[in-house]
C-alpha cells in the first residue's frame, strides 16, 4: 500500500509518460496514481522523431506505454460507480467526461487531482474549494528533489518532457520559476 | 445551466441519431415510454445516475448532453439522401455525420467566443433562388449572371478568382471543409438554420479539381441552399436545372468570358496568330483550373472548335508533361481539413481556459499532445532577430486602442 493516492487526469499523465521515467516518479513519491477510463482513453501519443517520408516531415506519434506503471502497480484505472454520479453529473456541465471524471474521481475519493489544464483546475477550484490541486512539475519537482536528481540528468528529464509531451509550462505554475531556471 | 427542455430535446436529438425509437430507449433504460417522452418534453427530470446511463446507452458524452454552448445541429430535412447515380450512399451518409460534427463543433466555438455571425453580403442575394421569380430564367444563362455578380461583389474583376476559401467563408458564411468523402463524392453541401451554408469538399481530389467542386458548391447555396447537395465524383446529369445552374456558375466565376477572350487574344498577338496546347495549359495553370476544364471551357466559348479536348486526348497529349516543360509548379494539395478561422478560434478558446486540451484536440481532430504542439507553434513566432517571441493568442488587440487612430 502506497502513502499517497492521486488521481491523473489524462493531460497529467501525459507529461508523466513523457518524461520517461514515469515509475521513478511515482516511486519516489511512494505515490499511486489513478485515472479514470475516460481520462485512460484519452491518453494515447507521445510526440515521436519527425516522419522523413512525409513532405514537412511532421513529428510522429508514438503510443504511450502504461503496462511499466500498472505491472508495479502505480498506476490503477478507476471507474466511476454509481455513488460518483452526483459529483461526475456536477463535473460534466462543465468538462468533456474525462476531465469531469477525473475531478470527481478526486472529488469522491478525497485526494489531490493532478493536472495542467487550465479550465480543469479553474472548474475543480470552483465546485470543490478544499480540493488539492497539483501540476507536474510539482510532483516532478518533489521526487527529484526526493531522490536527488540533478544537473544533467534532470535537464534531460525536462527536455524530455518538453520534446515527447510537447509540454509548456502553465503561466500560473506554482513550480514554473524552477522548471525556468534549469532549463 | 441548461434547461430540462433543452436537456430533454437534446436527448431526443441524439436518440433519433442512434435510430432508436422511444420504446427502445425506455426499454434499456428500464422506464415506460411515457417516462421517456415527459423526459424527452423537459417534464420529468433525471437523477445523476439514469444520467450517467442514458450517456452510456446513446453513446453520447454526458458533456454533450448537459454542457450550455452544446449545437445541436441537425441536417436540414431535406437533405435527402436518396439514390444517387454513382454514389456509395453508406459512406456518404458517414461523410455528412463527420462533416455535420465539425460545423457543429464550429458553432460551438462561436458561442463560446459569443460572436454572433453577421450574414455575410452573399447570404441576402436572394434574386438566383429556385423559389424566385427569377428561376423562370433558363439556369444556364442564371448561373452566368450570378457569377457577374458574385465576382463583382468579391471585386474580383475578370481575372483568376484566388483565395475562395477564405473570400467565401466572409462574404458567403459558408463554412468549408476538406475531409476525405470516398471515391464516389466530389462534394457535399447541406444548410440549416443553426448550422448555417456548409460544404465539404474531398481532399484526396486534385487541387485544380477542388476549386470546381467549390464554386459549384456555390452555385447551390445561391440557387437551393435547403435542398443540399451530394456532387458525385462522376459528375451529375446534366438535365437537372440546380446542376445546369450550378456547373454553368463555376463555369464562369472560375474562367469569366472576358478575362479568357482577353488572355487568348493576347497570346495569339504574342504568338503570330498560333494558339497551341501548352497556351491551354499555361491558362489553365494561371486560374488553377484543369486542362480539361480549361480547354472544355474554351470550346464552350468558341475560342477554340468543339471537340479539341476529344482530339488532343485521342493524340494522347499529357498536360502535366507540358506543365513540366514550361517550369510551371504543380499546384499543392496540402488543404487543411478545417477553415482557418476555426482553427484560430478553437486556440483562441483554449488560451482563454474557455475549453480544456482535450476539448482542443477533439475540436483539430487530433490527439492532446500533437494539439499542444499545435497551440505553441500559434503562439510562437519567430522574431526579424531570429529570437523567439511569445504571443499571448487570447489578447484583444482592440482593448489597447488604436482603431480611431487610423
Amino acid at each position: 500500500m502506497t502513502a499517497r493516492i492521486l488521481v491523473v487526469d489524462a493531460c497529467c499523465l501525459l507529461n508523466l509518460l513523457a518524461t520517461g521515467r514515469e515509475l521513478e516518479l511515482a516511486v519516489a513519491l511512494d505515490a499511486t496514481f489513478l485515472v479514470t477510463p475516460q481520462a485512460h482513453g484519452e491518453t494515447r501519443y507521445l510526440c515521436g522523431p519527425p516522419d522523413p517520408d512525409v513532405d514537412g516531415q511532421p513529428p510522429t506519434q508514438i503510443p504511450v506505454e502504461l503496462s511499466p506503471l500498472m505491472q508495479a502497480q502505480r498506476l490503477e484505472v478507476h471507474a466511476l460507480s454509481e455513488a460518483d454520479a452526483e459529483a461526475f453529473i456536477a463535473c460534466a456541465s462543465h468538462l468533456r467526461d474525462a476531465d469531469a471524471s477525473s475531478v470527481a474521481l478526486a472529488a469522491t475519493r478525497h485526494v489531490p487531482l493532478a493536472s495542467d489544464d487550465g479550465k480543469v483546475k479553474k472548474i475543480a477550484r470552483r465546485l470543490y474549494p478544499e480540493m488539492e490541486v497539483i501540476s507536474t512539475l510539482q510532483i516532478i519537482r518533489e521526487a527529484v528533489e526526493h531522490v536527488g536528481i540533478v544537473g544533467e540528468p534532470l535537464k534531460q528529464l525536462l527536455q524530455d518532457l518538453c520534446t515527447r509531451g510537447n509540454f509548456s509550462p502553465p503561466r500560473r505554475d506554482p513550480a514554473r520559476a524552477w522548471f525556468e531556471a534549469l532549463k | 445551466m441548461i434547461s430540462s427542455k433543452q436537456l430533454g430535446e437534446r436527448i431526443a436529438a441524439a436518440r433519433k441519431r442512434q435510430k432508436q425509437t422511444q420504446a427502445e430507449l425506455a426499454a434499456k433504460m428500464g422506464f415506460a415510454r411515457t417516462t421517456l417522452i415527459t423526459i424527452e418534453k423537459g417534464e420529468r427530470p433525471l437523477s445523476s445516475v439514469e444520467l450517467m446511463r442514458l450517456g452510456e446507452i446513446l453513446a453520447v458524452p454526458v458533456n454533450e448532453l448537459l454542457r450550455e454552448h452544446s449545437v445541436v445541429g441537425e441536417v436540414a430535412p431535406r437533405f435527402r439522401m436518396g439514390p444517387i447515380v454513382g454514389v456509395e450512399m453508406s459512406e456518404t451518409a458517414m461523410a455528412v455525420e463527420r462533416v455535420r460534427k465539425m460545423a457543429v463543433r464550429y458553432v460551438e466555438l462561436e458561442r463560446l467566443h459569443e460572436i454572433e455571425r453577421v450574414p455575410g453580403r452573399l447570404e441576402a442575394l436572394e434574386m438566383y433562388r429556385a423559389t424566385a421569380a427569377g428561376a423562370r430564367v433558363d439556369p444556364r444563362l442564371a448561373g452566368r449572371d450570378a457569377a457577374f455578380t458574385v465576382r463583382n461583389a468579391l471585386s474580383l474583376g475578370d481575372g483568376p478568382a484566388l483565395a475562395l476559401d477564405e473570400r467565401f467563408e466572409v462574404e458567403a458564411g459558408l463554412r468549408i471543409f476538406y475531409p476525405r468523402l470516398g471515391r464516389s463524392v466530389a462534394a457535399l453541401f447541406f444548410w440549416s438554420d443553426e448550422l448555417g451554408s456548409c460544404i465539404a469538399i474531398n481532399r484526396d481530389h486534385p487541387h485544380e479539381r477542388r476549386r470546381w467542386s467549390l464554386a459549384h458548391e456555390v452555385g447551390h447555396f445561391l440557387r437551393d441552399r435547403e435542398a443540399g447537395d451530394v456532387f458525385p465524383a462522376g459528375g451529375h446529369p446534366r438535365n437537372d436545372p440546380s446542376e445546369v445552374f450550378s456547373e454553368s456558375f463555376a463555369a464562369e466565376f472560375l474562367l469569366p468570358q472576358s478575362g479568357l477572350s482577353k488572355q487568348v487574344a493576347d497570346r495569339l498577338r504574342a504568338n503570330g496568330g498560333r494558339f497551341t496546347p501548352p497556351d491551354i495549359v499555361s491558362l489553365a495553370h494561371l486560374y488553377e483550373v484543369s486542362f480539361e476544364a480549361m480547354t472544355l471551357r474554351l470550346e464552350d466559348l468558341g475560342a477554340l472548335h468543339k471537340g479539341t479536348y476529344e482530339r488532343l486526348k485521342a493524340h494522347r497529349f499529357r498536360p502535366q508533361d507540358a506543365q513540366a516543360k514550361l517550369g510551371l509548379p504543380r499546384l499543392k494539395a496540402d488543404t487543411p481539413i478545417l477553415p482557418k478561422r476555426y482553427v484560430t478560434l478553437a486556440l483562441q478558446a483554449y488560451a482563454d481556459e474557455l475549453i480544456s486540451e482535450g476539448d482542443l484536440a477533439e475540436f483539430l481532430e487530433t490527439d492532446r499532445v500533437t494539439a499542444r504542439g499545435m497551440y505553441n507553434a500559434a503562439c510562437q513566432q519567430l522574431t526579424d532577430d531570429d529570437d523567439m517571441l511569445e504571443l499571448p493568442l487570447g489578447q484583444d488587440l482592440m482593448e489597447l486602442g488604436g482603431l480611431d487612430k487610423l
